[in-house]
């Protein structure tokens, strides 16, 4: 069930596993990181925040890297990547789809 | 002026909504929850702040540092955490909000399942009590009951599980409501009213806290007081309060035959192996509610062949003598009312006797009851006023004899 979950990533997850992507980050940056990056728009709780980053974590799309006090940093496996670009590619498709069809 | 405010936690796991509620508003007047706990909370006192709470619903119970350490970075400090509930607080009343709908949902889930799995238990157990209570009554008699076990505990009992039932049957409720509400619409209520429902908590939770301790308590006391009155054979031989009718008085050859024997009265087998004896002899006082006076003697003794594979009865001799001096003689009359189907010595199918037909002449009594039952059992039930005396007696002498010498006794 989980499995299937990630096949298709929320927007929130799509941009917390961009911001691994971009760089090892640990919980705690994530948040501000993408506020900036999408100037407000996307906002993530705290909460929402630590579910997805354990749900990451246990579908191996992150692994932990270092720890220092409370702080854990996190890095994207292979296998976050392949879904990180497979869902670039799914959105792509998607936004080609929609161009085709206001052509049409 | 007080430095810390403890009074009882109002809002079970179900009520996290109203929780937060109640620790913002307390921290509006001053008052930081300083401890949360399952009865009891505890406040410190301190300047009013507009600081508030929330109390997030987790998948899990256990809290990692990591979780922590995100809300602190998006300025939610964390309190505590109780079970699967985390509570954050922010000094900021605009703090952006922040809620987690996957979290929100397991946690709405995992109390519902638990609750509904306690459900073919609590039917069963239910059900047993029905009818374990309902055979006690209906076979026993309330009043006998409650003079062996006492009034308080029934009733504590009682109401305690009228207060578990309908603690329970709020909480599936609750969680049943919860979680079609989250699966309808799923945002968190803030700042809800929650005077209402911390009193109706509270009125439950006191009435469980009142009848569970009234249950120990009581429990104890019948213990206590069972054992108290429980005098075992030394003592009981000398014995020599106003007992009115006792074993040494009925049958003087049984009586020596105790205190002679009385070393080696509680089981024993004879020297050449062929004998094997067992007896029991005490006195029971158990004054309550009901009794200001509430005696009873008992004496069993048999001897069996021990040569033989299955102990073959030689002698069997059972003398079980109450003694009542009821607090007033409403209840003394009823209290006989139940007794034939209470008395220890009776088969089965000796309960349906009724006073009616054991009753037989006897002067300057209210009532007197003689049975014979098959072989050598026989009782007699007699009542003056308050007092009143029970005697079952298996063994060869007559007791439908002995009823007016014992009647005069009261």
């Amino acid at each position: 069930m989980a499995k299937k979950a990630l096949d298709t990533l929320t927007e929130t997850m799509f941009y917390v596993l961009m911001s691994f992507y971009r760089e090892d980050m640990c919980g705690t940056e994530i948040s501000d990181y993408v506020k900036r990056l999408t100037k407000g728009r996307v906002s993530m709780g705290p909460g929402t925040l630590y579910t997805i980053l354990g749900s990451f974590q246990s579908e191996g799309l992150i692994e932990k890297k270092d720890a220092e006090g409370r702080k854990i940093t996190y890095r994207i496996t292979d296998k976050g990547v392949k879904i990180y670009k497979s869902e670039i590619a799914r959105l792509q498709q998607c936004i080609a789809d929609a161009e085709m069809t206001e052509v049409v | 002026m007080k430095d810390r405010l403890i009074t009882l936690s109002p809002f079970s796991y179900l009520d996290y909504e109203y929780l937060e509620s109640w620790l913002t508003d307390m921290a509006s007047q001053g008052w930081f929850i300083e401890h949360y706990g399952f009865f009891r909370s505890v406040f410190k006192r301190g300047e009013p702040s507009n600081r508030i709470y929330r109390v997030v619903p987790r998948a899990t119970s256990s809290i990692k540092d990591e979780e922590i350490a995100i809300f602190e970075a998006s300025g939610w400090k964390f309190f505590d955490s109780i079970r699967s509930l985390a509570i954050y607080y922010n000094e900021d009343p605009n703090a952006e909000e922040f809620f987690d709908p996957e979290a929100f949902k397991k946690y709405s889930r995992n109390y519902l399942v638990l609750l509904l799995i306690w459900i073919p238990f609590c039917v069963y157990w239910i059900y047993k009590f029905a009818v374990y209570a309902g055979s006690f009554l209906t076979g026993f008699g309330t009043l006998n009951i409650i003079n062996d076990n006492g009034i308080i505990f029934y009733l504590s009992l009682s109401v305690g599980i009228i207060f578990a039932l309908v603690a329970y049957i709020r909480a599936i409720y609750l969680a049943t409501s919860q979680y079609l509400r989250i699966k309808r619409e799923i945002k968190v209520r803030h700042n809800k009213q929650y005077r209402k429902r911390a009193l109706f908590n509270n009125i439950v939770n006191t009435g469980l806290i009142i009848t569970v301790v009234a249950c120990i308590l009581s429990s104890i006391f019948v213990t206590f007081n069972d054992e108290r009155g429980h005098i075992q054979l030394d003592e009981a031989l000398n014995y020599s309060e106003s007992q009115p009718y006792l074993l040494r008085e009925f049958s003087p050859e049984e009586w020596n035959y105790i205190d002679v024997e009385s070393p080696s009265f509680d089981s024993s087998q004879g020297s050449d192996g062929r004998y094997y004896s067992n007896g029991e002899y005490y006195i029971r006082k158990n004054p309550n509610i009901l009794f200001s006076k509430s005696v009873t003697e008992r004496y069993e003794y048999s001897v069996e062949d021990a040569t033989v594979d299955e102990y073959k009865s030689l002698y069997y001799v059972q003398y079980n003598s109450s003694y009542y001096e009821a607090r007033s003689e409403w209840i003394a009359e009823k209290f006989i009312e139940e007794l034939p189907g209470y008395l220890p010595i009776r088969d089965a199918e000796y309960k349906n006797v009724s006073l009616d037909e054991m009753q037989v002449p006897c002067d300057n009594v209210d009532y007197a009851g003689y049975n014979k039952g098959e072989g050598d059992y026989q009782e007699i039930i007699i009542r003056k006023g308050k007092q009143i005396i029970y005697i079952g007696y298996n063994g060869k002498k007559d007791l439908k004899a002995e009823i007016n010498k014992i009647a005069a006794t009261l």
